[in-house]
């Protein structure tokens, strides 16, 4: 799978858990960017992202990420 | 033995001046190893305390390689169960009178920073269950835990930063002023314990009337002295904890360990939610890490379509727990209670806001000043309130309400 890959999928994943149709990813986004992303849409997001990567990530990844770019890091490495 | 003593701070600090000019990564780690030990002996004071301490290091480190062999959740559960139902009897927590006969509960037998090891200890094994693949060794699992600079009172430091800063402690400045402003740091911390905590104690224990003999009190004294405990015990525990923590952190620094920041501006929060992302920064954060996530992820599992309604109730329950780590008496049942009311009613808050107004109306309150102003200052007093309870012990609590509430 490549980072295109997984940016597409994610891309989708954020616009479905955020409601917003419009959203675009970019390494450098973090929550601070994206309305509504707040510690409980965080953990609806980990869940949906487990979903779609079919992954798991333990409760220090899921703190982890600073922004979209590490998250797409941490799903690439969970994923192979 | 106290942290802000010039028995304690000039050898240390002493210590930590030469250290970085110990070539060999062993001599700096046998140096740190010495202080650890030391104050760590000092402070345990009994053979029974040094004992139970042992004993929790040895099976937690047990665990640690049984859970890397065989990461079992019946293992883990099973050690925890016995790790926290343990943690509650040697502390004495006042619910266990509603659960054990009289003669089944303890005396207490508690070592200083007991409560610390406790989430660091929870930490490190569900971490090791979960696969993180954390270097592991006895000497520097040992050090983690009683490291000097987190052992007393924290930061809850995590296994994996300790891990890398003990195999380099090395020089944490870049420069001369970096240094220096590492031992202004030290210093600050002192002033703020010495001088600015004890005056702020002092003008709390003014107020020492109001719940122990009140009643000759008049109306005008009561008030008065009910504003100073209101907010002055606050103040004294925001410069007595965060003094603590400048402290150790312009120490950790000198040795080349990375302590981490426990207090930002905490007063300046607009929320509860926020507070404990600015107060106590390194509980908030394990709280949200290994209490909070899980019950949430659980909560959203297992109902998916109305799980969301339900994440102020994991706001709830993972601060009463934090409200009720901070002490074994009935008033901190009573803290945690507020704790979680407030945490759990911001997030209520926040929720209500976003359906009323809709995402760009609530953009619109979160960016408006006098809002945030007035939020701010409902919740430092919301704080200072909790404060109340936190201090005093319940038959405490009792006179100080009879003296507020009595006629003149």
């Amino acid at each position: 799978m490549t980072r295109g890959d997984v940016q597409t999928r994610l891309t989708r994943v954020f616009r479905e858990v955020f409601r917003n149709g419009d959203l675009e990813l970019q390494d450098s986004v973090t929550a601070k960017d994206v309305a509504g992303w707040d510690s409980l849409n965080h953990v609806k997001l980990v869940l949906a992202v487990e979903a779609e990567f079919d992954c798991r990530f333990t409760l220090r990844e899921i703190g982890r990420p600073q922004n979209v770019g590490d998250l797409m890091d941490l799903i690439l490495k969970k994923v192979g | 033995m106290e942290i802000t003593s010039i028995t304690f701070l000039i050898p240390v600090i002493l210590l930590g001046t030469l250290h970085p000019l110990l070539r060999a990564l062993a001599w700096r780690q046998a140096a740190l190893a010495g202080l650890n030990l030391v104050c760590a002996a000092i402070l345990l004071r009994t053979w029974p305390a040094a004992a139970a301490l042992l004993a929790f290091l040895a099976s937690g480190y047990a665990m640690a390689l049984l859970l890397r062999r065989r990461p079992r959740r019946a293992y883990l559960a099973g050690y925890l169960l016995l790790l926290v139902g343990t943690f509650a009897y040697l502390k004495n927590y006042s619910f266990l009178e509603l659960l054990l006969p009289s003669g089944l509960l303890g005396r207490g037998l508690v070592w200083v920073g007991i409560s610390y090891m406790l989430f660091r200890q929870i930490h490190f094994l569900v971490d090791q269950y979960q696969g993180n693949d954390d270097p592991l060794d006895p000497w520097t699992y040992l050090h983690y835990q009683i490291s000097i600079f987190s052992l007393v009172s924290g930061p809850i430091t995590r296994y994996q930063d300790f891990h890398e800063d003990w195999h380099r402690l090395e020089p944490t400045w870049a420069s001369r002023a970096e240094l220096l402003t590492a031992y202004a740091r030290i210093w600050i911390g002192v002033i703020k314990v010495l001088a600015l905590g004890a005056l702020c104690n002092h003008l709390y224990i003014l107020a020492e009337p109001l719940w122990t003999a009140g009643s000759s009190l008049t109306e005008l004294q009561r008030w008065s002295r009910a504003a100073c405990m209101f907010y002055a015990y606050p103040l004294y525990i925001y410069f007595n904890f965060s003094g603590y923590c400048d402290i150790v952190i312009g120490l950790g620094r000198l040795y080349g360990l990375r302590v981490p920041e426990n207090f930002h501006k905490p007063f300046l929060s607009r929320n509860m939610i926020e507070f404990w992302t600015r107060w106590h920064i390194t509980l908030g954060a394990w709280i949200k890490d290994y209490l909070y996530t899980p019950a949430l992820r659980a909560t959203l599992t297992w109902f998916p379509r109305t799980g969301a309604n339900l994440a102020f109730a994991c706001y709830f329950l993972a601060f009463f727990v934090a409200g009720v780590w901070h002490g074994s008496s009935w008033n901190f049942v009573l803290y945690g209670l507020l704790q979680g009311l407030g945490v759990s009613a911001a997030k209520l808050w926040e929720m209500f806001l976003t359906r009323w107004l809709g995402r760009e109306g609530h953009q619109a309150y979160l960016a408006s000043r006098p809002l945030r102003w007035a939020a701010t200052g409902f919740n430092f007093h919301y704080f200072c309130l909790t404060c109340v309870v936190f201090g005093l012990n319940v038959p405490a609590l009792r006179q100080l309400a009879a003296t507020l509430t009595a006629r003149p």
